[in-house]
């Protein structure tokens, strides 16, 4: 492979791989906030 | 009777989603598109549209889904009636059901090819028939007649859309979730071994004629003259657009399932994050640089000419598996696995905004709702089946699922940031939001997006014959637009078929009363659609609150 396509390569995954893990992380480790009451129902 | 099924986790949400957008196309279209695209510079149109379209659609349709979920609707019609006093909006939302109904028909059809091609992978049918001979047989185009069912298709189609409607009835966290929880990572692994497998491979192996590097230089090569090219980003764009499942309503469904405090700026992000790290890193590191190795780089560019990888994953690699001894029949499961994998959790997704319909607006059971959409897929997708050979099925994949798709994006995107406004809709986006979403989107969705939008839609329109700069010259110089015949004009107007009619000289019906016939059935769905959203609305029930 040339440089140039090396380059392009890793620059593109590692930018996808940061977010991808970033933000899968923070769903992983921030909770989901409890609906007040009845939300369910709402409507 | 509105639906009371919530998430059970906040994971299990996010892998359905991630699942709804992660589809075949992720290992097929998107590396053919990359590859006759300008490679690596393919992939810099491909992340500005992705930040500039992708995620901002993402946010608006979680966001138009968790309002309308708050208000008892999980289908589109519902949804887009609670933006804004126009009557008028719920019939937008038709597209919404009407996409999801029959891209779920012919969807469930190539979703059971890959199952049926996982159980040919295992017991060595790849070894005695070579699958150029298989497939056309398979789907009964040998059969010399247009109207002739081909039987082992029908069976795998019955199986699969059988498997969809019971995780469907099991419900969201025991049906759709279970199936996320388990197809994802499942996906992710087989990719991630393919993909090993295929870049190990080198030039003394038996068969290999080439490095997969090679393949992979070439996706990965940046042509920036290609930058220049309106057809790469026009492209880029309808990739990004097609690849997040944006413009179906499906993501609407399963985000009205999220209580209205919690997080969806977050989610949406790591789902439509996951699904480029699915697509760009696994679906450009699996078929080209093992096709590459076996047959060389200018087979395969001739082989996803068109922008598909179609005929490479399903008529191709099953041959070039042979070369791998005892591994072969793993790999093809393996590679069938993960296309089913990425098939099923989108079809799940097209199935559930159509049981929130029926169960919200038109008061069915649950179950009863499950079996209705079984039922209409089933007569829907009979039509693929059976008259495949007739151009049914290419007719439902260009209606469905892209012309209907981006009319949609189009006008929710319109309808969210002009009609619904953008101080309730950045409102609603930010709400409980875990993260901090930039400033700046809030100009680049009122704007930029339905803009990136209308350029796909009005790019799909008149799509030209040859380049767009060589359409412009045409038209600047006295020769008129060279319109394709696969643009949408084009196809309304049967463009390049010089010999259109009905009824060929022995009185027999021909490919374009096929294709007509289909326009004509989908456009009555569409009807259909809109008459029961009509009969929903004027229900004395919903009168009466």
């Amino acid at each position: 492979m040339t440089t140039s396509a090396w380059l392009m390569l890793a620059v593109t995954w590692s930018v996808i791989t940061f977010f991808t893990v970033r933000f899968f992380l923070a769903v992983l480790r921030t909770p989901m906030r409890p609906g007040p009451d009845g939300e369910d129902d709402a409507g | 009777m509105a639906s009371s099924q919530r998430w059970g986790t906040r994971v299990g949400l996010v892998l359905a989603m991630a699942g709804n957008a992660v589809g075949l196309g992720n290992f097929l279209r998107f590396p053919a598109q990359a590859v006759q695209n300008g490679g690596g510079a393919f992939l810099i149109p491909y992340l500005v549209s992705f930040l500039l379209m992708g995620i901002p659609l993402l946010w608006v349709e979680w966001a138009i889904g968790r309002h309308g979920g708050r208000f008892g609707h999980h289908s589109s019609p519902g949804m887009l009636d609670k933006l804004g006093p126009q009557r008028w909006l719920k019939y937008v939302g038709v597209f919404g059901l009407f996409t999801n109904l029959t891209i779920a028909a012919y969807y469930c059809y190539i979703e059971s090819w890959t199952l049926a091609y996982v159980w040919h992978s295992i017991t060595g049918t790849f070894r005695e028939i070579a699958p150029t001979e298989f497939f056309p047989a398979y789907l009964g185009v040998t059969e010399g007649s247009m109207f002739a069912v081909p039987r082992q298709a029908f069976l795998w189609f019955l199986a699969t859309l059988a498997l969809n409607v019971w995780l469907l009835t099991r419900g969201l966290a025991r049906g759709i979730e279970l199936a996320a929880k388990i197809g994802m990572p499942l996906l992710l692994l087989f990719g991630a071994v393919l993909a090993v497998r295929g870049l190990l491979l080198s030039p003394g192996d038996p068969g290999v004629v080439q490095s997969p590097f090679v393949g992979l230089n070439f996706v990965w090569e940046p042509q920036m003259s290609g930058l220049l090219n309106p057809s790469t980003w026009l492209a880029a764009a309808g990739q990004v657009f097609f690849t997040l499942s944006v413009g179906m309503g499906s993501i609407h469904c399963y985000a009205a399932y999220v209580k209205h405090e919690q997080d969806i700026a977050l989610n949406a992000a790591a789902a439509g994050w996951m699904n480029e790290f699915v697509e760009v890193i696994l679906g450009g590191t699996i078929l080209i640089p093992i096709a590459t190795a076996y047959l060389g780089l200018e087979l395969v560019q001739a082989a996803t000419m068109g922008g598909s990888g179609f005929s490479l994953g399903f008529l191709t690699l099953p041959t070039l598996f042979n070369n791998w001894g005892w591994f072969a029949p793993i790999a093809g499961a393996m590679w069938f696995g993960l296309l089913f994998f990425a098939g099923i959790t989108s079809s799940l997704a097209m199935g559930q905004p159509i049981v929130a319909f029926l169960e919200d607006e038109l008061g069915l059971m649950h179950k009863r709702a499950t079996l209705g959409f079984g039922a209409a897929t089933l007569a829907l997708g009979f039509v693929c089946v059976w008259l495949y050979p007739g151009g049914s099925f290419d007719e439902f994949d260009f209606w469905s699922g892209t012309f209907a798709l981006v009319a949609f994006a189009l006008g929710e995107s319109i309808i969210f940031a002009w009609i619904f406004g953008m101080e309730r809709g950045w409102e609603e986006i930010t709400r409980g939001a875990d993260m901090r979403v930039p400033e700046y989107f809030r100009f680049v969705i009122k704007y930029i997006t339905p803009g990136f939008i209308l350029l796909v839609f009005v790019g799909a329109l008149i799509q030209p014959a040859a380049g767009w700069g060589e359409a412009f010259a045409s038209l600047f110089t006295g020769g008129g637009w060279p319109l394709s015949p696969s643009s949408v004009i084009g196809r309304v107007l049967h463009v390049g078929d010089a010999d259109y009619r009905w009824f060929d000289d022995s009185g027999g019906l021909t490919r374009a009363f096929v294709q007509d016939a289909t326009r004509l059935l989908l456009t009555f769905v569409f009807i259909g659609i809109a008459l029961l959203v009509r009969k929903a609305w004027r229900s004395p029930e919903r009168r009466s609150t």
